[in-house]
């Protein structure tokens, strides 16, 4: 029992970063990613090919891999697709429907291309990429892996915040989420900060990807694909473009899926994120954080 | 080769696209009145288990259908109640959530769906040229549709929400009404492939089939009600064309539908109307312009 609460954390905590990017990419460029579960996948899939190519590296390479590997996948398709769609939208309902479509097409692209390249099978990354040894703290039953992600996601969503909350381009980015023509009117780049916002997202998700990948033993061209479940769960309970929203969300829905999986049985898991997103969006469509409008991201 | 010869080679090609089409204008008639609803899927996925499961029960194809597009038509009601107050990018997350919801409980209700193998050896039913007819009366109903004030009403809705209820549309039961309405055709069109194709498998209700379904769409586009029927016959057409490429298949349909939600939002028979009408006036003011000079 504790120590599936204790597994419902490093759940969690790969939960927070893959919505993270999700939210942000939300809340401050209206683009539901629907091709944020491929952008996760595909990281992973750099480090594989990496791998293949010039032989195994050490965790923290691997990590940083799939950090720019899907961060830059994630400003490709800013700027290949969802830029030139809001220059060219009649007006941000219109854009948000594009970009939603394009996403979808987007992520059907890249699954494919991944599909293909692992050949319809799961692939795992190298054994000495990071080698998963249990630990054991008083009645504890850890494995290091777990305390890795934790600490890693942690440390990431911390220095995100940071981030946003402190530092002049982040303050940009705070000034786009509001208003991008009033914020380049003061001097922001709505364009460049955009840019920057998906890698970030981007990033985040590769890094969880890695994460998963290792904990796991194994992914696949599809292994994204859940997630999105999970993390509109996440968002719905964090409000819309909240970076601690959405860490709460994430541990909320973690731990009320171990429970439900504890209790009723392991086929329903699944359904959880499902229930709460419907629940909430009937009972509390704006979180369980909520924000003045102004105050998104 | 005579005609009958060159149908009866291609017949599954054409039973393809017939349910495509009606899987288009599932997502056709949403998207025209400004819904942001990708829900398709999963009611393609009720039809489609429905009439697989009640088939293999020894079911007629009528009675089959029947219940298969009323569950699609009372489940879409439910689920357009609940999320009636969801606009936008919310209301797309939370179809999309319901496409996932039915996809896990496809995959985990073994007994009925049959698993991950899905429902397997089913004899087809329905013949193709009552497909067509099917095809053809519903794609008729969408053009009446586009006459008139109904066609204003339509559009309304889709421009201004704000504008249309303040012009006495009543938008919420229309919303309702279409929410439904779609729910009804991707459930029919679910239904009759599972009654044709021998099969309904997860496979059939993943997120590639997502990929397909918007392929329809957003080729033909959702402004014209030829769209779906443009987008279908190009679709399908496609796969075959890029049946050689083979595990390029889905890269390039997925780049595609990116191509054309960037350059082309209006959809290939939009464009087809725009230049035939831009050809004419070219003409016609050629002709003016002669007109003149003999005068």
């Amino acid at each position: 029992m504790i120590n599936q609460l204790v597994n419902a954390l490093s759940v969690g905590a790969i939960y927070s970063l893959f919505a993270m990017g999700l939210t942000l990419s939300w809340g401050v460029l209206k683009v539901l990613n629907l091709a944020h579960g491929s952008i996760f996948m595909l990281g992973t899939l750099a480090v594989y090919l990496f791998t293949e190519g010039f032989g195994s590296v050490p965790l923290p390479v691997a990590l940083l891999i799939a950090f720019v590997a899907a961060g830059l996948l994630a400003v490709l398709l800013e700027v290949l697709a969802y830029a030139p769609i809001r220059r060219r939208a009649s007006g941000v309902v219109d854009a948000e429907l594009a970009t939603l479509l394009a996403s979808v097409g987007a992520s059907g692209a890249i699954v494919g291309f991944a599909e293909m390249v692992t050949h319809h099978v799961p692939v795992g990354l190298p054994r000495d990429v990071f080698e998963i040894r249990p630990i054991v703290l008083g009645g504890l039953r850890l494995t290091n892996i777990q305390i890795v992600i934790l600490v890693t996601s942690l440390a990431m969503v911390l220095l995100l915040a940071w981030f946003v909350r402190a530092t002049r381009v982040g303050r940009a980015i705070r000034a786009v989420a509001e208003d991008p023509y009033m914020a380049s009117l003061a001097g922001a780049s709505p364009v460049r900060l955009a840019t920057f916002t998906m890698f970030v997202s981007g990033a985040m998700a590769g890094v969880a990807g890695v994460l998963l990948a290792v904990r796991a033993g194994a992914f696949g061209a599809t292994f994204g694909e859940p997630f999105l479940l999970k993390a509109f769960a996440v968002i719905i309970l964090g409000g819309v473009g909240n970076i601690w929203g959405a860490v709460l969300g994430a541990f909320v829905l973690a731990f009320a899926e171990t429970i439900v999986g504890l209790t009723l049985g392991g086929t329903y898991t699944d359904a959880v994120a499902f229930a709460l997103i419907l629940v909430l969006l009937l009972l509390r469509p704006q979180g369980l954080l909520p924000k003045p409008r102004w105050q998104r991201v | 080769m005579t005609i009958a010869d060159w149908f009866y080679s291609n017949e599954l090609l054409f039973q393809d696209i017939l349910v495509n089409i009606l899987v288009g204008y599932s997502l056709y008639i949403v998207l025209r009145a400004g819904i942001f609803s990708l829900g398709t899927i999963g009611f393609y996925a009720i039809g489609g288990y429905t009439t697989a499961y009640l088939l293999k029960q020894g079911w007629s194809f009528l009675g089959a259908a029947s219940v298969a597009v009323l569950l699609a038509a009372v489940v879409s009601l439910v689920l357009s109640l609940v999320l009636w107050r969801l606009r936008a990018l919310y209301l797309g997350m939370a179809t999309i959530a319901f496409n996932m919801l039915v996809q896990i409980l496809a995959l985990n209700w073994t007994p009925v769906t049959g698993g991950t193998l899905g429902i397997v050896g089913i004899i087809p039913q329905v013949s193709t040229w009552s497909l067509l007819a099917l095809v053809v009366v519903i794609a008729a109903l969408f053009a009446l549709a586009e006459r008139g004030r109904s066609r204003r009403t339509l559009e309304l809705m889709r421009v201004d929400e704000h504008l249309s209820r303040g012009l006495g549309v009543n938008v919420d039961l229309r919303r309702h009404v279409i929410f439904v309405l779609s729910a009804a055709l991707g459930g029919l069109a679910g239904s009759l492939y599972a009654s044709l194709f021998f099969a309904f498998q997860p496979a059939n209700i993943g997120f590639s089939a997502l990929v397909s379904a918007l392929a329809v769409v957003i080729i033909g586009g959702t402004t014209i009600w030829v769209g779906p029927i443009v987008g279908a016959v190009i679709a399908v057409s496609l796969t075959q064309v890029l049946e050689f490429a083979g595990d390029w298949r889905p890269v390039c349909e997925g780049l595609l539908i990116v191509i054309m939600a960037v350059w082309a939002r209006e959809g290939v028979a939009r464009l087809a109307v725009n230049g035939f009408t831009w050809l004419r006036d070219k003409v016609r003011a050629a002709r003016a312009a002669a007109l003149v000079q003999e005068g």
